[in-house]
C-alpha cells in the first residue's frame, strides 16, 4: 500500500468539478421538492433533452454556444412550466403515488423520443470551455493550471466560475423578486401562503421552470466529461445528484449544493483514489455508483434529515 | 343506466353457478395455454408469470402499504444469482435453493428497508432507485470472488435443466420435443398459485391488517398500537423475498442470468405493469404481468415495419409506450385495467348480498328495468354476436387471409360470452316459470340459452379436439 500524495490534488479537483456538476443537478431536484415534497424523477431526463437542444441549437444550426445555453435553458424551463401545468397539477400533492408515477413516465417518453431522433449514440457537443487565454500552458489539448504540482484544468475552473454565477443569480431572483419571495412562501408553507394570497399553482410552475433550466445547466457543463451527449447521459448523474441531495438535505439549496459537491469528492477521493492506494489499480471506479448508494443509506441511518436540511415535525 | 344482465342473491344456485364459470373460464385458460401455444409462446407465457409474481411483490409495498419501492430488479437479480450459483457451482437442486434464496432475499429486505422506513415520506423511492442502479454495476465487482459466481459482464449459464420426471409426463403439453418449456409453464404455475394462496392469506392475518392500516392512516395505524417502523420493514422484507422467489423463477426459466438483466428498465416494467393491472388488487398483479409482457413483444414486432429506430430488435418504442401509458392510466383509470374489467362485469352481473337471516338485502325483482324485461333480448344479442362475428370470419377468411385475426376474435368472443348468455337465458326462463316475468320473456329467453348451450358445446369440442389432437 503507498499512499500517493502527488496524484492526490489532481483527484480532489476533478473530484470538485464534477461534484459541482452534480450538486447543479441536486439544485434542480431539492427546488422542486422544497416546493412539492416529491421526487422528481425526469429530472435528468429533462436536462438531457437540454443538453440536446444545446446540440441541435450549436452544433447543428451553428449559433453561439453560450447563446444557443440560454435560449435551451429558457426553451427547457417553458417546458417544465408546461409539465407542471398539465400534468402534475390536477393532482393532490400529497399523494405522492401519482405525481412520481407521472414523473417516470415522462423519463420513458423523454428518453424514448431523444433515442429515437438522435439513436443513442454519443454526440459530441462543443466544450464551453475550450476556448483559453494564450498564457494556459497545455499538454495534449488539455488545457491547465498548474496548483500544487497538478494540473488544475481550465475547465474546472470554468465550470466553478459558472456554477457560482448561476448560484448567484439564483440568489438574487429568490430573495430580491416578487416571485422568488412567492417561491419562499410556498416552499415554507402551501397553506399559509394560499391564505395570503399567493398564487401556489404559478409559483410552483415557476420553480419547475428554475429547476429545468438548473438541469439543463448541468447537463451541458458535464457533456464533455462523459465525451458528448447521449439519450442516456443523466442515468447515473441523477442517482449521484440525489445522494448529494439526501446528503445535503433534501429541503436545503445550500445543502444541495454542498451535498453534491461532497459526492463528487468522495467518488473521486475516497473510492478512486483509495482504490488506488489500497489495490493499485483504477478498477475499484466500478464501485463508484454503490458509494452514492451507501451515502443514500448512511444519511438516512444517522441524519435522515441530511447535513442542512430541517426536522420535519409533523402534527396531526 | 341499464340494470346488470343477471341479479342473483349471494350463495344462492345461479350465484355458484356463475363463480364455477368463472373457475372454468381460469381452469380453461390454464390447461389450454401448453396445448395450444408453440414452445417459443409458451416461454413467453412464463415469462409473463415470473412478472406476476415480482409484480405482487411490489405490489405488496406499494399497493398495500402506501410506500414507494422502485428497484425490485435488484431483488430478482439477487435471487437469480444465488439460484444460478448454488445450481451450477455447487450442483444443488432447485428445491434446496428455495430456502436460501427466500432468507437472502428477506436479509437484503431488511438492510435496505429498514434506514428508509424509519422515516416518513420519499425516502424508500430515494433508496430503491439508487439500489436498482447500482446492483447491475455490482455484479462485475472482480474482488472476493463475485465476479467469479456471477460471471461477471458475460452472465452465467446454468446447464441443469429443469425436465419433467416420467410420473408427471402426463401433464398437458409435457412430451417429446416441446415438453419442456411446458413443464417449467407447471412448475411456475404452482409455486404462482401457492404464492397467491399465501400472500391473500398474510393479507388477511393480523399483521397483514396492520399493514393495509398503515397505508390507510399512518397516524391512526400508530394510535391502534402498531409499531410502524417493525410492519413496515418486515413488510418490505417479506416483498423483497417474493422479488428473489421471482428472481429464482427467472433463472430457473431461461436458464442463463446477466447483469444487465436487472436494470433499472425492469424496475420500471414492474412499477408499470403494477399501475396497469391495479394498484392495490392481487388480480393486477397478474393482469399487469401479461400486459408488460405482451407489450414488449408486440413492440418487438411493430418497431421494425414502422421505420423506428432499433438495436437488436429492441427500441425505443416500448419505453414510449410504456410511458404513455403510465401518464394515461395515472389520469384516466388509476385503478388499473382491474378496475375497467370491474365496470364491465358489473354490467353483466350483480351479486346481492343477503341479510343474517338469508334474505337478499333488497328484493331481486327491484333491479327488473320494468314489466318488458330487456335482459332475455339482450342475453339473445349475447349469444348471437359471436357466431356471425365467427360466420363473417369464416367467409373472410376465404377471401383473404389476413382476415384470420377476425376469425381468432369471434372464437374469443365465443369462448367468453356464451357460458354468460346461457345463464341469463336459463334465470329468465326461471323466474318467468314463477310467474314473475311477463310471457313475452319466455321466446328471447328459450332462444338465448339454445344459443349459448350451442356456444358452450361448440367451445368444449373445440377444446376436446384440440386436446386429443396434442395427444
Amino acid at each position: 500500500m503507498t499512499w500517493n500524495f502527488d496524484i492526490l490534488p489532481d483527484f480532489i479537483f476533478n473530484g470538485l468539478s464534477l461534484g459541482a456538476i452534480y450538486g447543479t443537478v441536486a439544485l434542480a431536484l431539492v427546488l422542486i421538492f422544497k416546493a412539492t415534497t416529491l421526487i422528481n424523477f425526469a429530472t435528468g431526463e429533462l436536462a438531457m433533452l437540454g443538453a440536446f437542444l444545446v446540440y441541435v441549437l450549436h452544433m447543428e444550426q451553428g449559433l453561439w454556444l453560450w447563446l444557443s445555453m440560454a435560449l435551451a435553458m429558457a426553451l427547457s424551463a417553458g417546458l417544465g412550466v408546461l409539465i407542471e401545468r398539465s400534468l402534475t397539477r390536477p393532482f393532490d400533492p400529497a399523494d405522492h403515488l401519482p405525481v412520481v408515477l407521472i414523473t417516470l413516465g415522462l423519463f420513458l417518453i423523454i428518453n424514448a423520443v431523444a433515442g429515437d431522433i438522435w439513436n443513442y449514440q454519443v454526440r459530441i457537443l462543443s466544450n464551453p470551455f475550450g476556448k483559453f487565454p494564450s498564457w494556459v500552458p497545455s499538454v495534449g489539448g488539455d488545457r491547465f493550471v498548474e496548483v500544487f504540482g497538478s494540473r488544475l484544468k481550465y475547465q474546472s475552473i470554468g465550470i466553478w466560475l459558472t456554477l457560482a454565477f448561476a448560484l448567484f443569480v439564483l440568489g438574487l431572483i429568490l430573495n430580491r423578486t416578487k416571485a422568488g419571495l412567492a417561491f419562499r412562501a410556498v416552499s415554507s408553507n402551501v397553506e399559509s401562503a394560499r391564505l395570503v394570497g399567493v398564487h401556489t399553482g404559478r409559483t410552483l410552475g415557476f420553480g419547475w421552470a428554475i429547476a429545468s433550466a438548473f438541469g439543463t445547466l448541468g447537463a451541458v457543463l458535464v457533456a464533455p466529461q462523459l465525451g458528448g451527449v447521449n439519450p442516456n447521459m443523466m442515468a447515473t448523474i441523477l442517482i449521484y445528484a440525489l445522494a448529494g441531495a439526501a446528503l445535503g438535505g433534501l429541503d436545503s439549496l445550500g445543502g444541495a449544493v454542498l451535498g453534491g459537491i461532497l459526492v463528487g469528492l468522495i467518488q473521486a477521493v475516497l473510492v478512486t483514489w483509495g482504490g488506488v492506494v489500497v489495490f493499485g489499480q483504477l478498477y475499484m471506479s466500478i464501485l463508484q455508483l454503490a458509494a452514492a448508494f451507501l451515502i443514500i443509506l448512511i444519511v438516512l441511518l444517522f441524519r435522515p434529515s441530511g447535513l442542512f436540511g430541517t426536522r420535519r415535525v409533523e402534527r396531526v | 343506466m341499464s340494470a346488470p344482465l343477471v341479479v342473483v342473491a349471494k350463495g344462492s344456485k345461479e350465484h355458484k353457478r356463475w363463480q364455477n364459470v368463472q373457475w372454468l373460464y381460469l381452469a380453461g385458460f390454464l390447461l389450454l395455454t401448453p396445448l395450444v401455444l408453440q414452445p417459443f409462446e409458451i416461454g413467453k407465457m412464463n415469462r409473463a408469470l415470473i412478472m406476476s409474481v415480482a409484480i405482487l411483490a411490489v405490489n405488496l409495498v406499494v399497493g398495500f402499504n402506501g410506500m414507494l419501492a422502485l428497484g425490485h430488479s435488484a431483488f430478482m437479480g439477487i435471487g437469480a444469482f444465488v439460484t444460478a450459483s448454488m445450481v451450477q457451482d455447487e450442483n444443488w437442486d432447485y428445491w434446496q435453493v428455495l430456502p436460501v434464496v427466500l432468507i437472502v432475499g428477506f436479509i437484503m429486505g431488511v438492510v435496505i428497508g429498514l434506514p428508509a422506513l424509519r422515516v416518513k415520506g420519499l425516502y424508500l423511492a430515494l433508496v430503491t432507485i439508487a439500489q436498482a442502479a447500482v446492483f447491475p454495476t455490482l455484479v462485475n465487482i472482480d474482488e472476493l470472488g463475485i465476479a467469479k459466481r456471477t460471471g461477471g459482464p458475460n452472465g452465467k449459464g446454468v446447464s441443469e435443466e429443469v425436465i419433467a420426471p416420467s410420473y408427471l409426463e402426463w401433464l398437458p403439453g409435457v412430451d417429446g420435443a416441446r415438453g419442456g418449456s411446458a413443464y417449467r409453464y407447471w412448475v411456475i404455475v404452482l409455486m404462482l398459485g401457492v404464492t397467491l394462496l399465501l400472500i391473500t392469506n398474510y393479507l388477511r392475518s393480523r399483521p397483514g391488517r396492520a399493514v393495509l392500516a398503515i397505508r390507510d392512516n399512518e397516524a391512526g395505524a400508530a394510535v391502534y398500537g402498531v409499531n410502524l417502523p417493525v410492519v413496515k420493514t418486515a413488510n418490505f422484507a417479506i416483498s423483497a423475498s417474493l422479488g428473489s422467489l421471482a428472481g429464482l423463477m427467472w433463472c430457473l426459466d431461461k436458464g442463463f442470468v446477466a447483469g444487465q438483466d436487472f436494470t433499472f428498465l425492469l424496475a420500471i416494467d414492474l412499477i408499470i405493469g403494477l399501475v396497469l393491472g391495479g394498484v392495490g388488487t392481487i388480480q393486477g398483479s397478474l393482469v399487469g404481468g401479461l400486459f408488460v409482457v405482451w407489450v414488449n413483444d408486440l413492440t418487438k414486432r411493430i418497431s421494425v415495419p414502422l421505420g423506428l429506430y432499433t438495436l437488436n430488435g429492441d427500441g425505443p418504442l416500448a419505453k414510449a409506450i410504456f410511458g404513455l401509458i403510465l401518464i394515461l392510466f395515472t389520469f384516466f383509470a388509476p385503478g388499473g385495467i382491474v378496475s375497467l374489467a370491474r365496470m364491465v362485469s358489473d354490467k353483466l352481473i350483480k351479486v346481492v348480498p343477503l341479510t343474517p337471516s338469508g334474505v337478499p338485502i333488497e328484493p331481486l325483482d327491484s333491479f327488473d328495468p320494468g314489466m318488458e324485461s330487456t335482459r332475455a333480448d339482450a342475453a339473445v344479442k349475447l349469444a348471437v354476436i359471436p357466431p356471425v362475428l365467427l360466420a363473417a370470419g369464416w367467409l373472410l377468411m376465404a377471401v383473404n387471409n389476413l382476415i384470420v385475426g377476425v376469425l381468432a376474435f369471434g372464437l374469443r368472443m365465443t369462448i367468453l360470452l356464451a357460458p354468460v348468455a346461457m345463464l341469463v337465458g336459463s334465470n329468465e326462463l326461471k323466474a318467468h316459470a314463477a310467474g314473475n316475468r311477463p310471457d313475452s320473456v319466455a321466446g328471447p329467453a328459450n332462444m338465448a340459452r339454445l344459443l349459448g348451450g350451442l356456444g358452450t358445446l361448440f367451445v368444449v369440442v373445440y377444446a376436446v379436439q384440440r386436446f386429443v389432437l396434442t395427444y
